[in-house]
């Protein structure tokens, strides 16, 4: 990479620009072959099967599906609210639930606080166990332990939530400045006084702003577990979609980017506050 | 004070507080049932499971490529201090929040209408969802980049796609590779669950184990995602890593 050349003043003179360094042999190979990959992909991802007709005929499905959801139906907007309503509370007690377990997690799988090599490696695979498994593969295992509705996806996202906020709760207490505890550790206060006095309030404003971020995220993902059957809105749309109702669907789908938008609006400006008291 | 009775509300909305004893007595005796049911892993043919893979990972590739490219201009658009006006800055900003926040399988959904199963219906997904959640960071980055280079290529008389790819595009690079990345990873990710509504990828594997209730079958699938998605995870860190130092 070249860089502009910067004269220091007092120095004198130019500072010569680094040189273009060629990459090795085997970096180009890797580009090319990644590249190849991609070629090979638009293939398999069904891109370049599509023949030219295929494409004409795409404006008119959609204005087909778009003419069907237009008037979006109002009919059943009664039973729609309250799915809605119950969208947000899953999120809401999968979040209030989750935070603390995962906050305990995290403590375990950080590198600098963890008590015990092994329980760190145990933590950390649970952590990235719950955050990798997708959400409604989660729910559609719930729903056989707790049984159809709202009880399986909120247990569903409070996994995902510990998922979450473990991994970065870990890494924010992992990049605090070690100085306090050290400080408190040499005063002689335990090993928990030390994480409760100076490392969480180090890294609190990153808490929060990961909490926060997971309160969209589980919001988001509470609005499609109804499709398996773990309660919320999801459900609602499903059906309509299923019975060929797109007018009701478009109402649904309508109501969910209002909320979520309304969420991300509401974490936007509790983080903007957050960080200017920080 | 509101968000406490909401949440007593919202106890009482999602069940849990009706949950008696004997149900929560219940709770690990169907745990242990499930996990006894799920486990030995049953057996999955391989030829079934590698071709999924391949299209799980290819759908995500050309999903997030084809996303990002898209992405850059309406990043552009939608950054307040680059946009050229102020109409097409909300319109930029809204379609960007609309593809982030209409949830994917909703798009699944809708791409199989229109363009019918199989994974370009869930490719086209990724690359909504790469739109909604890459257009964001990029505005974002390209909004935060130090203002003076621009403004020092302005008065010297460039145009503005020169500003844009000497002055901003260079700063905001490190950023917008970190987006793109971590949308790859979430591109891999959400891919696993399209299949669920027939939009290709290793979810058609997990679907009907599940309705058949071949729970031994589904371990080791879920099992399968789970490796493949720490080994994308792992690779998408040691590149990102890699160009970051450079």
């Amino acid at each position: 990479m070249a860089k502009t050349t910067i004269t220091e003043p007092g120095q004198g003179g130019l500072i010569p620009p680094p040189r273009l360094v060629h990459p090795p042999l085997w970096q180009y190979l890797l580009g090319f072959a990644l590249f190849a990959f991609f070629l090979v992909s638009l293939e398999g991802s069904g891109l370049a099967r599509l023949t030219f007709a295929d494409v004409l005929a795409i404006p008119s499905k959609i204005l087909y599906v778009l003419n069907q959801m237009f008037p979006p139906s109002l009919e059943r907007l009664g039973a729609v609210s309250q799915a809605m309503l119950q969208t947000l509370e899953m999120a809401l007690i999968g979040n209030l639930l989750g935070i603390p377990i995962g906050l305990a997690l995290a403590i375990l799988s950080a590198r600098n606080l963890t008590p015990h090599p092994l329980v760190y490696a145990i933590s950390r695979l649970i952590v990235t166990f719950l955050r990798t498994t997708p959400s409604i593969v989660w729910a559609i295992f719930l729903i056989v332990a707790v049984g159809l509705g709202p009880r399986a996806g909120t247990v569903t996202l409070v996994l995902a939530t510990i998922g979450f906020c473990g991994r970065f709760f870990a890494e924010a207490m992992e990049e605090v400045d070690p100085g306090p505890r050290e400080a408190l550790a040499a005063m002689g206060a335990s090993t928990t006084g030390g994480i409760i006095c100076a490392v969480i309030p180090a890294a609190m404003p990153n808490f929060i702003n990961t909490a926060l971020f997971n309160l969209e995220y589980t919001t988001r993902s509470s609005a499609v577990l109804g499709i398996v059957g773990a309660g919320g809105i999801g459900i609602e749309l499903m059906v309509s979609i299923k019975t060929f109702h797109y007018d009701e669907a478009a109402t649904i789908i309508f109501m969910v980017f209002v909320v979520v938008m309304g969420v991300e609006q509401l974490c936007a400006s509790i983080r903007r506050r957050v960080m200017q008291e920080g | 004070m509101g968000l406490v009775v909401f949440t007593a509300h919202a106890l009482h909305g999602t069940e849990l507080s009706s949950l008696s004893l004997m149900d929560i007595a219940a709770i690990p005796a169907n745990i242990l049932r499930l996990i006894g049911e799920m486990l030995p892993p049953g057996q999955v043919e391989l030829a079934r499971i590698v071709p999924a893979i391949l299209e799980t990972l290819q759908m995500a590739l050309v999903g997030t490529v084809l996303g990002v490219l898209v992405s850059l201009p309406l990043g552009i658009l939608a950054a307040k201090s680059l946009s050229p006006n102020r109409l097409l800055y909300f319109s930029a900003r809204g379609v960007v929040s609309f593809c982030r926040t209409v949830p994917d399988l909703v798009w699944a959904i809708f791409f199989v209408i229109i363009v019918g199963l199989g994974p370009l219906a869930g490719m086209l997904t990724l690359l909504v969802d790469t739109i909604g959640f890459a257009g964001r960071f990029f505005a974002e980055a390209f909004e935060e980049v130090d203002s003076g280079p621009r403004e020092a290529f302005s008065a010297i008389g460039a145009s503005g796609g020169g500003t844009f790819f000497s002055a901003i595009l260079p700063a905001a690079a490190p950023s917008c590779i970190n987006t793109s990345m971590y949308c790859l990873e979430r591109a891999v990710q959400s891919s696993v669950i399209l299949g669920l509504v027939g939009a290709g990828g290793i979810g058609m594997l997990l679907e009907e184990p599940m309705v058949w209730h071949n729970y031994p079958e589904a371990t080791t699938v879920v099992l399968t995602i789970f490796a493949m998605l720490v080994v994308v995870e792992q690779l998408s860190g040691r590149i990102r890593y890699h160009i970051l130092a450079n």
